[in-house]
This record gives structure tokens, C-alpha cells and sequence, in this order.
């Protein structure tokens, strides 16, 4: 997603040099969101999740080049050597996303799948048309869309998650527990504090063994328990890596004119004083054109990034929306009510409103977003949250 | 410059009403609605863009001939 942006901002910035994108896929880049809410149920197809048809490319002048696994970076030469040749650059902006981690100490089975690509989408939408019996290890944001769009087609779920509190890391205890409750509405199972032992069956899964010695039968399992960033093409490049590829706060490595931006980049967010590394699709977006931009500024003008990190999530016709950080001294239900499914609570630090967290209220979690993109002070935000909704 | 919200893709996530809060709204149920939609200013045009490139959905789109007015 930031390499499609940031080729496309090159562009309407007036580039008109030589663009390469690079991508390990068979197919052009894609909404990989709605892999997991609209394509599973089947109101989107294949064909509308891929973002621009080949003569979109063509009429940008932006060289696509699928099927070019990249297996190294050669800084000194400036290229890097793909599945299919070398391809040499100038500049060099690394998006290479983040992969699914894959649950420990299992066999090769059929029927277990993780969730990154349009063909991991496919399989799982494919098995559920066979109306197996599902159990999603995690219930993170995409376990949680992927029981939300099973129960949807009416199947049998049970999401596994091993910490008792689901959701905590991303959301801070009682709000991961709050946006954990929709699954008790809508009649999945969801078991905290256990994890998957083992799992069974001849060829493909038909059982999982937990941590606590219960088994669930199950014909389909689909393992959600985070991502990490893609780096493994960089070793050896002398690029730093740690959680992603070490950036500065222009989002630039310490090697000149190559940039990172997406899953895959850490830099230094100012706005919250925080070395941070995106999940986000907005994020991705909003890094991709920040380096086209910085790509074609001068020395002195390179700009910082400063990310709000917003994210949104689907569940059961639930939006959940979040903005900014959850290292936070208080959290305040500011509007509605958990109860309800409909509320607006803000993440105060110090004396700072720093994060907001939205259940179907969209345009007050936006409003907080702009707040905490300018740093609002926690109670002149609050006096001004009154009024912008009292009108 | 035309504003058009593909409204079957809109996911009402709001984004665009930071970007270009002077053409797109949510109403009082989270509907967007699109205030404005032709005649944009320079600053409007690009504000559009942004919000267009901004959209999780990809929802709106930009014409780019505004349709001769009616007489
Ligand atoms: C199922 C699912 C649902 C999601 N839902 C949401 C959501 O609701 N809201 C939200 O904000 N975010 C969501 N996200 C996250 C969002 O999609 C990502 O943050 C975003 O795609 C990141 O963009 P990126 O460009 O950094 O990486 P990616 O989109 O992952 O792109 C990286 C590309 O690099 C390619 N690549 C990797 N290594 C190599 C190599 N060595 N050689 C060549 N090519 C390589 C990959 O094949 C991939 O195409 C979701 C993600 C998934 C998987
Ligand atoms: S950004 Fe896109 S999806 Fe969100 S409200 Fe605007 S048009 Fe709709």
C-alpha cells in the first residue's frame, strides 16, 4: 500500500523519471482490509479488492513488476537482486509490509491458514462456503473480523486468546474488554487465557488440543496472533533493524536516498515522543507520499512524519475506531456508553489528550483525532469536544 | 474538478471530513454527505485529492471535467 501511494504521489508531484515498483506478488496491489470483513462474506470480489488495472500503471509510466521476490539489497551497487534479475535504483523506498507470525510447533496441515494476501483470503473465503467449524487463534483485530465475517454466513466460532485480557496491548485493558464483549453478542465463543497445545488430524485439522486440555473439533483454523516486519531481505544490507528497518524522523535510513515507509519502518514520532512502527493502513498511506515528498525535497527540507495512528475495524456491522497512543494515565468514556456499543473514550497523558477510541461514532473520534494531531491539552480538548458537539 | 462519493464503497469512516471538512460531512446519523462538489477552489481541488488518496475505500472520485452547467 505505501509503495503504490508513494509511486503514485512521485507522480502527481510531476516526477517524471523512471518509477519501479517491486512486488513479490502475482497480482497488482490490492485492499487487503476487506480480505478480512467484505471479501470473506462475499460482497467483494477478487477482482474489486485489486486497487488499478494494468492500464493504470501504464498510464502513470510506473513499471510494475510482479513476481520479483527481492532476495537482497546491494547498497554498494545500488540495485537489488530479484527472483528475476537485478533492478537498479537511485532511490530506493522499502515498504516491504509485514507477515503474519505462524503458530509455533505445528505440522503442515490443511485447513490452517493465516490472513496477509488476496490468496489467503480466497482459501479461507472458499472454506467457508463448505460451512466448516471455525476456530480463530487470536483475537486481535483480524481474528476478530475473521469471527465476525464466519458468523455472518451463520458458522460455528471459537476464538482462542491467549492473554486474559484480548485486545489489551492495542487498546488498554477495559476498552480491549469492551471491543472483546461484541463477540458474546453475536454468539462467538470466545475463551481468554488459553492457547493452542497441539493440533491434530490426518492430513488437515480436525482437532485443537488447548493449554488447559480441552479440545475443540474444528474444520478450519485460522491463526491471527500478530505480524512482524518483513526484514529478512535485508540482512547483510547494512541497513540497522530492530522491530522493522531503523529510520530516522524524515523516515529516511542512514543510507542516502532510501527511505522506508509502511508495517515495515520504525522512525521516531514526534508527535508523541516515541520511536513507533505502524499496523495501520492509513499509516501506510500517509508514509508512502511522505517520502515521495521527501524523495524530491531538497537536503535541508526534508520533513518529519508525525502519525496519528489511526485505525478502523469492522466487527459484526460494529465500527471500531482508534486514533493516537494508549500509554495513558486515564481513560474517560466522553460520549455514550459501552453498554450501548456507541461510545467515545479519550486517552489522556499527563496533562495531554493523546488517544481516542470510537465504538460507531465517527465524527467524534475525527474531531479527536485533529485534537490529538495538534496536542491538545487534555482539558481545553474537552471544553472544546462540548462545544464543537453542542452545536 | 467533480466530486462523486461512490456511495455503495462509502464506509462513513469520516477520514475525509479532517482532509477537506469544506465538501464532505457526516450527518447526525454518521451518513457523509457531500456538501460540495463542483466549483472547488485551488485549495479545495487538493484538498479532494488528498481525502481521494486518504480514503480507506477509495470511495471517491474525481472527474475531471466539471459537466457543462444546464442552462
Ligand atoms: C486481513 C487484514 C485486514 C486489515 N484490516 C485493516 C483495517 O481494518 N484497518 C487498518 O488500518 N489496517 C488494516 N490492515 C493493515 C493494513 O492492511 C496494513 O497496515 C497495510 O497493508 C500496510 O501496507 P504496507 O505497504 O506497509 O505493506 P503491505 O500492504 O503488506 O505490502 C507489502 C508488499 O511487499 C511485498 N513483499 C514483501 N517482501 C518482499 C520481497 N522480499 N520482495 C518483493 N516483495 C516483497 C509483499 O508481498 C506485499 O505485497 C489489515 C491487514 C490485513 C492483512
Ligand atoms: S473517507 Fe471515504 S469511506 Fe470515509 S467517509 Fe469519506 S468517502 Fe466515506
Amino acid at each position: 500500500m505505501a509503495g503504490l501511494r508513494a509511486a503514485e504521489e512521485l507522480r502527481r508531484q510531476g516526477f517524471d523519471g523512471s518509477i519501479k515498483m517491486v512486488t513479490a506478488e502475482a497480482v497488482a496491489p490490492y485492499d487487503r482490509p476487506q480480505l478480512s470483513k467484505s471479501l470473506l462474506v462475499g460482497t467483494t470480489s477478487v477482482e474489486k479488492a485489486i486497487y488499478r488495472d494494468a492500464e493504470y500503471y501504464n498510464n502513470l509510466s510506473i513499471d510494475l513488476l510482479l513476481e520479483h521476490r527481492v532476495g537482497s539489497l546491494d547498497l554498494r551497487e545500488r540495485c537489488l537482486k530479484t527472483s528475476r534479475g537485478s533492478v537498479d535504483f537511485d532511490d530506493l523506498v522499502i515498504c516491504t509490509g509485514a507477515a503474519p507470525r505462524r503458530l509455533g510447533g505445528i505440522a503442515d496441515m490443511a485447513g490452517v491458514h493465516e490472513l496477509r494476501t488476496l490468496d489467503d483470503g480466497v482459501a479461507i473465503r472458499d472454506a467457508f462456503g463448505k460451512a466448516p467449524r471455525v476456530v480463530v487463534v487470536g483475537a486481535g483485530f483480524i481474528g476478530s473480523e475473521v469471527a465476525a465475517s464466519a458468523r455472518k454466513l451463520g458458522l460455528d466460532v471459537t476464538i482462542v486468546e491467549a492473554s486474559p485480557a484480548p485486545l489489551a496491548r492495542a487498546l488498554g485493558n477495559d476498552m480491549g474488554l469492551a471491543c472483546a464483549g461484541l463477540h458474546a453478542d453475536h454468539g462467538t465463543r470466545l475463551l481468554r487465557g488459553v492457547s493452542i497445545e497441539s493440533v491434530e488430524g490426518h492430513g488437515r485439522v480436525e482437532r485443537v488440543r488447548l493449554t488447559d486440555g480441552t479440545t475443540i473439533d474444528c474444520d478450519l483454523l485460522v491463526v491471527g496472533i500478530g505480524v512482524a516486519p518483513t526484514v529478512d531481505w535485508l540482512a547483510g544490507s547494512g541497513l540497522p533493524i530492530d522491530n522493522g528497518t531503523v529510520c530516522d524522523a524524515t523516515l529516511s535510513t542512514p543510507a542516502k536516498g532510501v527511505y522506508a515507509a509502511g508495517d515495515v519502518a520504525s522512525w521516531p514520532n514526534e508527535l508523541f515522543g516515541l520511536r513507533m512502527r505502524g499496523e495501520q493502513w492509513t499509516n501506510a498511506v500517509e508514509q508512502g507520499r511522505h517520502v515521495a515528498r521527501n524523495i524530491l525535497a531538497d537536503a535541508e527540507e526534508q520533513r518529519p512524519f508525525h502519525g496519528s495512528n489511526y485505525f478502523w475495524s469492522d466487527q459484526y456491522g460494529v465500527r471500531i475506531q482508534f486514533a493516537g497512543i494508549t500509554a495513558a494515565d486515564e481513560i474517560r468514556i466522553v460520549e455514550g456508553s459501552v453498554a450501548e456499543r456507541r461510545f467515545l473514550a479519550w486517552y489522556r497523558r499527563g496533562d495531554r489528550l493523546v488517544g481516542a477510541l470510537a465504538m460507531n461514532e465517527a465524527k467524534s473520534l475525527m474531531l479527536s483525532k485533529t485534537l490529538i494531531e495538534h496536542r491538545a491539552n487534555w482539558n481545553e480538548a474537552l471544553t472544546a469536544f462540548e462545544k464543537a458537539t453542542a452545536s | 474538478m467533480k466530486v462523486h462519493v461512490d456511495m455503495d464503497k462509502c464506509i462513513c469512516s469520516g477520514m475525509c471530513i479532517t482532509i477537506a471538512p469544506s465538501l464532505f460531512d457526516l450527518d447526525k446519523a454518521g451518513r457523509l454527505v457531500v456538501i460540495k462538489s463542483c466549483k472547488l477552489s485551488d485549495t479545495e481541488q487538493k484538498e479532494a485529492q488528498d481525502a481521494a488518496m486518504c480514503c480507506p475505500v477509495e470511495a471517491i472520485e474525481l472527474l475531471q471535467h466539471e459537466e457543462p452547467a444546464i442552462a
